[in-house]
């Protein structure tokens, strides 16, 4: 992949955001970083524009993070490279990940400095 | 499978009708609980329902002893109305032997002849009794089976609140707990960011929101059976819900209407019924106040079984086609706020409602507003 340039963010938790743009940010300066709270509010933006990197938080009400990659063929920009986050425990999430054809992979939370320079240089 | 038995013996002895009445001793009554009939004999499986043992001595006595009643001519029947039930029900002949379980008597099985007189022979009486002996048998294994599949759904209940359970501590727990373990990260290579200090906080209280939460689902298993139910004043209960969240309604500027008799009472457990309301009027004023409505109206009825309590907003609503079947399920949210729950509230509150006998239903339109429906029986 070419250097990402664009990363997008889905969760519901505004504090994770704080961080997770600064964890960025410490890693690489040169990407735009886009929020969404909510699953719709995400497809809406994909719609829109390109992304390079998604990372998709799995909990979210209304619709959850599953729900959302069920939706996402209905997007046509999809030339982007999906992580799953997840706080959870549950070993099937684990199994859904692997088999999810969207997912490139799962993550834990936090997503540390660590986690992303991995995916950034991947 | 009993029916087939009834129906295949009845044909091989000639007989017009076969059946079995199960006694109910404590109660000194009878029912006919199968029966098969020949083609043209009429069933009277309907009548015979609740038949006194007393108006049939020497048949409970013979059972009673193990024997059968084997009757060639119902003309010989001494008791008087035992006789004319028989031959109101057409009966000129029968054999009935008794079904014995733990040597007890539980019931009878037996052959009716009704188109002519019928004499048993020694081969007939002990094709019934070994056929007694077989359902005995049958009935026993249904009742096994039957016995262990309620087992069974009640493992398979406990086992998915079990997992549940486990989702919502997994879940909530560990993603403050990443919250902040990510945030003290932060901290470290930037000590002086006091914002970072003020989200450190807001974390740690919301982890804490979170136990106090499974510490209320765990209460809740708790036995109910051994709490005291009181008369209460619901509206007094009511107003003691509003007064503590009078803070949020005057910030929001809620427009709450109150319509509860001031007599009317419920012989309820007074935790219960505190939790139920206050789950359900906060959500209201969380979930069902828009800039443009902030009205929320509490009412109740008594009825003809119980009281009908009801909490109505009129604001942004659900969409329940897509998400009616989650509403009451835990781990459910349906609201991407700063205020979002954990998903316990209301499938507590319908836990709650329902292990006091009553019961919760909601309608729901989006944009129109959300209205929750309680029934609270006595």
């Amino acid at each position: 992949m070419d250097k990402p340039t664009k990363i997008l963010l889905v969760d519901d938790d505004p504090i994770f955001f704080s961080f997770a743009d600064m964890e960025i940010n410490n890693v690489e300066t040169a990407v735009e970083i886009h929020k969404a709270m909510i699953c719709e509010e995400a497809i809406y933006f994909l719609r829109q524009g390109q992304v390079d990197i998604i990372f998709l938080d799995l909990n979210m009400p209304v619709m959850n993070g599953w729900e959302f990659l069920d939706a996402l063929p209905q997007v046509e920009n999809n030339d982007h490279q999906i992580y799953v986050l997840t706080s959870s425990i549950d070993p099937s999430d684990q199994r859904k990940a692997d088999e999810n054809p969207f997912v490139t992979s799962m993550l834990e939370k936090p997503l540390d400095k660590d986690k992303i320079s991995k995916v950034l240089t991947s | 499978m009993i029916n087939d038995s009834l129906k295949q013996l009845g044909e091989f002895v000639g007989a017009d009708r076969s059946y079995v009445f199960d006694f109910n001793l404590d109660k000194g009554l009878c029912n006919n609980t199968f029966e098969w009939c020949a083609p043209g004999i009429t069933p009277e499986i309907e009548t015979n329902q609740n038949l006194t043992l007393d108006m049939m001595p020497e048949l409970v006595e013979a059972h009673l002893n193990g024997q059968p009643m084997i009757v060639n001519d119902v003309q010989e029947v001494e008791k008087v109305d035992f006789k004319k039930l028989l031959q109101a029900q057409g009966i000129k002949s029968f054999i009935t032997m008794p079904m014995i379980h733990d040597k007890e008597c539980v019931g009878f099985v037996g052959f009716d002849w009704v188109k002519h007189h019928h004499t048993a022979s020694q081969k007939e009486v002990i094709l019934l009794e070994l056929f007694s002996e077989m359902l005995v048998n049958i009935r026993i294994r249904s009742h096994n089976e039957r016995e262990l599949h309620k087992l069974f759904s009640k493992t398979i209940e406990q086992n998915q609140r079990l997992k549940d359970f486990s989702y919502i501590t997994s879940h909530n727990f560990r993603s403050s707990v990443a919250n902040l373990v990510g945030l003290l990260t932060i901290i470290e290579e930037d000590p002086l960011n006091k914002e970072y200090f003020e989200m450190l906080k807001a974390t740690a209280l919301k982890l804490n929101l979170a136990i106090d939460a499974i510490n209320d689902l765990l209460n809740f298993e708790k036995d109910i059976s051994n709490l005291d139910k009181e008369e209460i004043n619901l509206l007094e209960v009511v107003n003691d819900v509003i007064f503590l969240n009078r803070k949020s309604a005057v910030d929001k500027k809620i427009d709450l209407k109150v319509d509860i008799p001031k007599d009317l009472t419920l012989r309820i457990l007074p935790a219960y019924l505190q939790s139920i309301l206050h789950n359900l009027i906060t959500n209201a004023m969380k979930y069902g106040v828009t800039e443009s409505s902030r009205k929320v109206e509490i009412s109740a009825i008594k009825q003809a079984k119980g009281v009908l309590l009801t909490v109505a907003d009129q604001g942004r609503g659900i969409d329940m086609k897509r998400f009616g079947s989650k509403m009451f399920q835990l781990g459910s949210r349906f609201h991407p706020d700063e205020e979002s729950g954990h998903g316990m509230g209301l499938y507590m509150t319908k836990q709650q409602i329902e292990a006091i006998d009553g019961r919760i239903e909601v309608e729901s339109e989006q944009n129109k507003g959300t209205k929750f429906k309680v029934y609270f029986n006595g």
